[in-house]
């Protein structure tokens, strides 16, 4: 594999005395999919929002295809093709699946404000990249159901399906399998693998088996430090990375 | 199904088309300037509509907009009629008489206006946007109101309309007309933004900002383009209502007018094209009916505002045009 798309470099953020991200080194190579794991309130989502830019970093330096992206604002990092998925579900709950994807496409097309006066009803090219999209996801047959009327495991999908429709070339995914059954995550499972390879994947996950059957390399965050970075192979037999976890339950 | 879906619009339509005929039919020439004035109120809640239905951008200070067009019109016109120069500077001629000048320059006095303070207030959400639009809106009210050479708070009578080639403005059916095209094209006009990129974009931001940020859409540049855009036709209903009622004062802007706007919107239907227009028409005849037995009709208009917006989260355009659809 080629050299690192993202960078963290000495990342640090604290709320008031409590250091959620403390010094946090992380380079993610083009093309793998890489996975944070950690116990709960490790600081997982804190880091994906620093990334993201929705939140803004106390210290360090954030490098996305060699440029610094540390300043820059939430909508502009989209831009250069970091999406995200969230963790809490965020959808537009008026729109229904169609119109979010289409929204989601339109976003990643970035014609800017001043080409939108273009109809958007029946417009091809939003329609038919949403249809895909919505076929790849078996989201096809909800297309017209506003996003806020959907069972909580589509609302995992269609989160997933915005990220996927704006095109992006890196995806910071925040528990995309989260409260969804066992067929639908395994069903999650094998898109993920599927994109594996094409797009550079930040997983943040708690279903081990799925981590550990998907990643390329593994980062495990404890208390806002990254105590250690390898192949799953590597992560399994890290007695740090057990000890860090010994507290809370055997879990691999 | 198709042709039941166009039977009431087009009845509408041909009502708001025949009307000055069948008010003079039945000999209610009278409510001739009501029903204007509830055309032209219906274009500026329609524009209150475009940023707090569609955008989720409430504004308290709209009032402000068609103040500035108001005054814009009133004070040529009332330098036209005097004779006199605007600061003692311009002499304005017969040619700013014209419609033709003098609305186009109320829109864009509203919608420079809209720009300054949009850039401003739209850095604010939620409850800071409504108390930073009030108190914009209350700063030129009292600028209004101590600006003694135009009638400071008693405002100024104007004698005549703008004038229009080919047209007679000082006829009030020509002028009832008017406002009706000028309302239909501007909701066809809305119409046609909301169902473009923009329309989706801009609506996003008000049912989830952050995740449209997350998607790459910045909604600072939808928002504030909304926002001229509505404080602009504000603008221009300013401009009609001056022209209507040949009267312009502070009371245009004050702040309970656009309060009036905001209960029109909301009693019509907030986010529905044609619910501010049916808002307008049934405040505006509720208060013309009712202040006939009392001068506080606001008590018995009160409950029945309470009622349609505790059943109709859409309004009288959800209730009466929306049965059995989710709204």
């Amino acid at each position: 594999m080629t050299g690192p798309v993202l960078e963290l470099n000495k990342v640090a953020k604290a709320y008031g005395g409590l250091r959620v991200c403390d010094d946090v080194d992380l380079s993610v190579r083009t093309g793998e999919l890489h996975a944070l794991i950690g116990p709960n309130g490790a600081g997982k989502t804190t880091l994906l929002d620093l990334i993201s830019g929705l939140l803004s970093l106390d210290q360090g330096r954030i490098y996305f295809c060699g440029r610094d992206i540390t300043r820059k604002p939430l909508h502009k990092r989209a831009r250069l093709g970091l999406a995200r998925s969230f963790q809490i579900t965020s959808l537009f709950p008026g729109f229904t699946v169609r119109k979010t994807i289409e929204l989601a496409v339109q976003a990643g097309e970035d014609k800017g404000l001043f080409a939108s006066w273009r109809r958007a009803d029946g417009d091809e090219c939003l329609q038919s990249p949403a249809r895909r999209i919505m076929e790849q996801l078996g989201l096809a047959g909800r297309a017209d159901i506003r996003a806020e009327n959907l069972a909580h495991g589509e609302q995992r999908l269609l989160e997933m399906a915005m990220a996927l429709a704006a095109g992006a070339s890196f995806l910071l995914l925040d528990e995309p399998m989260a409260g969804m059954g066992p067929g639908s995550a395994r069903e999650l499972s094998r898109l993920i693998k599927a994109l594996k390879g094409k797009t550079t994947i930040l997983l943040v996950e708690h279903d081990m088996e799925a981590v550990f059957a998907l990643a390329d390399r593994i980062s495990v965050l404890v208390q806002g430090r990254i105590i250690a970075t390898g192949r799953p192979e590597e992560i399994r037999a890290n007695d740090e990375v057990q000890a860090a976890y010994l507290g809370s339950k055997c879990w691999f | 199904m198709e042709v039941k879906k166009y039977i009431l619009p087009t009845a509408i339509l041909c009502l708001g088309l025949l009307l000055p005929q069948l008010l003079d039919f039945f000999g209610l020439q009278y409510l001739l300037s009501l029903a204007t004035r509830a055309l032209i109120y219906g274009l500026a809640a329609s524009s209150l509509n475009l940023i707090l239905g569609y955008g989720g951008l409430v504004s308290l200070g709209h009032a402000v907009f068609m103040g500035i067009g108001g005054y814009t019109a009133g004070i040529l016109l009332y330098h036209i009629q005097a004779g006199s120069r605007i600061l003692g500077l311009l002499l304005p001629g017969s040619f700013w008489n014209s419609a033709l000048i003098a609305w186009p320059l109320a829109i864009v006095l509203a919608a420079l206006f809209a720009l300054v303070t949009g850039l401003i207030s739209l850095r604010t959400r939620g409850m800071h946007f409504i108390m930073i639009t009030l108190a914009f809106a209350q700063m030129v009210y009292f600028f209004f109101t101590s600006l003694d050479a135009y009638g400071g708070s008693d405002g100024i009578s104007l004698y005549g309309r703008n004038t229009l080639p080919g047209l007679d403005l000082d006829n009030d059916q020509v002028f009832y007309y008017l406002c009706l095209v000028i309302l239909l094209i501007v909701l066809f006009l809305m119409h046609r933004i909301l169902q473009a990129r923009f329309g989706r974009a801009f609506i996003a931001g008000r049912e989830n900002i952050v995740r449209l940020q997350a998607l790459g859409i910045a909604p600072l540049g939808y928002q504030l383009s909304a926002y001229c855009l509505s404080g602009a036709v504000a603008g221009l209903a300013g401009a009609l209502l001056v022209n209507q009622g040949e009267f312009v004062s502070p009371d245009i802007l004050h702040w309970t007018r656009s309060g009036e706007l905001m209960v029109m919107v909301l009693v019509g239907g907030m986010a529905r094209l044609f619910g501010p227009v049916l808002g307008a028409v049934v405040l505006l005849f509720l208060e013309e009916y009712l202040a006939m037995y009392t001068d506080h009709w606001m008590v018995i208009f009160g409950p029945f505002l309470i009622l349609v917006v505790l059943f109709g989260r859409s309004g009288l355009y959800g209730l009466l045009f929306e049965k059995g659809e989710r709204s």
